[in-house]
């Protein structure tokens, strides 16, 4: 059981980083609090199961769904948040009614029962005498070297040096010249793109319904108030501390059991730790 | 040559006409100051030019364009860039990424990144370049937002107040900096309230009051300018101001 908990959550932790780092991103840059985020992890796997449907390949199913998230981000971003952005709750209620929206259209399109998108990879492996498919480690992989790479994009290059300093100080940054906006478009894009590529990853281990992306705002939402909103590194300890406590309880005791002890967790910081365990602003350390 | 011009610009906020009606121009290489008592409506003046704030009417015209109500971002892409009062710099850059950062539209972005260390060391942060900017004493963000402001390669450099905070070593020091970026061809509009600094640097001053434009002339004219001395009066920023 314990071997169990130590693959399973290191493989969750990897996964809600991604999603969380996500929704963390664009608050810290934008101050969008992004409850949508959850449907577009829905929307890509949606997309990933119609475009799989069509006979596509699935490196094409792959960058279509992502390329396709995307642009849902962008014009969600450009059509409904712009014009609200300066009011934090109302971009938070109707980013919360356009997840509404997104999950009611997919449910009038593809109806309300399971959908099946196929593995990238089939089979599976031991680990630590643990049973996992080689979707799961491909899916820990590839969500290792994409937190990687957001490293890399805001602490090593010229495009995340100026997020960072967009995060910073708005009014500032375009009195040197940038365009704040062009910014904003390009984080929510990003944060779009991360929530589709988990979506990929997991939707062949998980079932596909209109409602899946509630729960996975559910612990982005609890991760990034435990990491502070907008601090990168943070959120990888927060989505750490859920995944594990979630399997903890799933498998010592029940895992009926495990969202009620991700919104106890979440009840809990913002009681305590409102402010994150370690609050500060987006960073690349 | 007239670079730069402001008509009639006015904004309003309620039954305050905090800048009112305002109109000057400004020649190629000058180097202008723009005086008045604390809430006259020189900050908000900036505020207009820059973009920061649209203004309720008048235009603001830069090298023959109208640039009134644009973006900020774009009117420094035109050749205008400012600073304010309170130094801003990215607080979690180092000095040399604050600088990095900049967008310049005249530049490429090989010939920008070769200008950054001449920048640095032209405004005597050389040696300072990988320390974050939140660590930097005052006198040195002031050095940061002038290099930052530079990076723009501007044509006409509005400064608000830089020598605020500053002791009489570190005016000496920013009003030498100050002169050379004019000597180079920056044409420059200061705001500050230490004019005894201020008039030995600039050829042409610009009194504000209540928002409004109440003096336009060489220094010796302006501080004997009645208006002017009504305006400071029973505000004794005046003499503090021309004795500090």
């Amino acid at each position: 059981m314990v071997a169990d908990i130590i693959v399973f959550g290191a493989i969750w932790t990897a996964i809600y980083s991604m999603i969380a780092l996500g929704f963390s991103l664009i608050f810290g840059v934008a101050k969008i609090m992004n409850l949508s985020h959850g449907a577009f992890f829905m929307f890509a796997c949606y997309a990933a199961y119609y475009l799989s449907s069509s006979g596509l390949g699935l490196f094409w199913v792959a960058l279509g769904a992502i390329v396709i998230t995307i642009i849902l981000a962008i014009v969600s971003y450009l059509g409904i948040i712009k014009p609200m952005r300066n009011s934090l709750t109302q971009v938070l209620i109707l980013t919360f009614a356009f997840a509404m929206f997104l999950e009611q259209i997919i449910v009038i399109t593809f109806g309300p029962e399971p959908r099946y998108v196929p593995s990238m990879l089939e089979g599976g492996m031991s680990i630590l005498g643990v049973r996992v498919t080689h979707q799961q480690v491909l899916a820990f992989v590839i969500t290792i070297v994409l937190i990687l790479f957001l490293w890399w994009l805001l602490s090593r290059t010229n495009m995340g040096r100026i997020i960072r300093a967009v995060s910073q100080d708005r009014e500032m940054a375009s009195m040197l010249g940038i365009n704040a906006e062009k910014i904003f478009i390009f984080v929510m894009g990003l944060s779009a793109a991360f929530a589709a590529v988990a979506g990929l990853l997991v939707a062949p281990f998980l079932t596909v319904t209109p409602a899946m992306g509630w729960s996975p705002i559910l612990a982005a939402f609890t991760i990034v108030v435990l990491g502070g909103l907008g601090n990168v590194w943070g959120t990888l300890i927060g989505a750490f501390i859920v995944a594990y406590a979630e399997m903890i309880t799933s498998y010592a005791f029940n895992p009926q059991l495990k969202e009620a002890v991700t919104f106890t967790i979440m009840i809990l910081a913002l009681m305590y730790r409102p402010n994150g365990l370690f609050s500060k602003g987006v960073s690349d350390a | 040559m007239t670079m730069f011009q402001v008509e009639n610009l006015t904004k309003v906020y309620g039954k305050v006409r905090a800048v009112d009606d305002v109109s000057f121009s400004i020649q190629k290489g000058e180097f202008v100051g723009i005086i008045g008592p604390n809430g006259a409506g020189k900050t908000t003046l900036f505020h207009l030019i820059s973009g920061v704030q649209p203004p309720t009417s008048g235009k603001v015209i830069l090298n023959n364009e109208e640039i009134t109500g644009k973006a900020p971002h774009l009117i420094v892409q035109k050749g205008l860039t400012r600073t304010f009062q309170v130094p801003r710099p990215f607080q979690e850059l180092t000095v040399h990424e604050n600088v990095e950062i900049v967008k310049s539209s005249k530049l490429s972005v090989h010939e920008q990144a070769k200008q950054i260390d001449h920048l640095l060391q032209q405004v005597g942060l050389g040696s300072r370049q990988s320390q974050l900017a939140g660590s930097l004493p005052q006198g040195d963000l002031r050095r940061l937002e002038m290099a930052r402001a530079l990076a723009t390669n501007p044509d006409l450099l509005l400064l608000d107040e830089p020598f605020a905070g500053l002791n009489t070593a570190e005016i000496e020091s920013l009003s030498e900096l100050l002169l050379q970026m004019h000597d180079e061809g920056i044409t420059i509009i200061i705001i500050e309230h230490k004019l005894k600094a201020l008039m030995k640097m600039v050829k042409r001053v610009i009194a504000i009051n209540f928002g409004q434009l109440i003096a336009d002339d060489i220094p010796q004219e302006v501080v004997n300018n009645e208006q002017v001395l009504k305006a400071y009066l029973g505000d004794r920023s005046w003499d503090f101001a021309y004795n500090h």
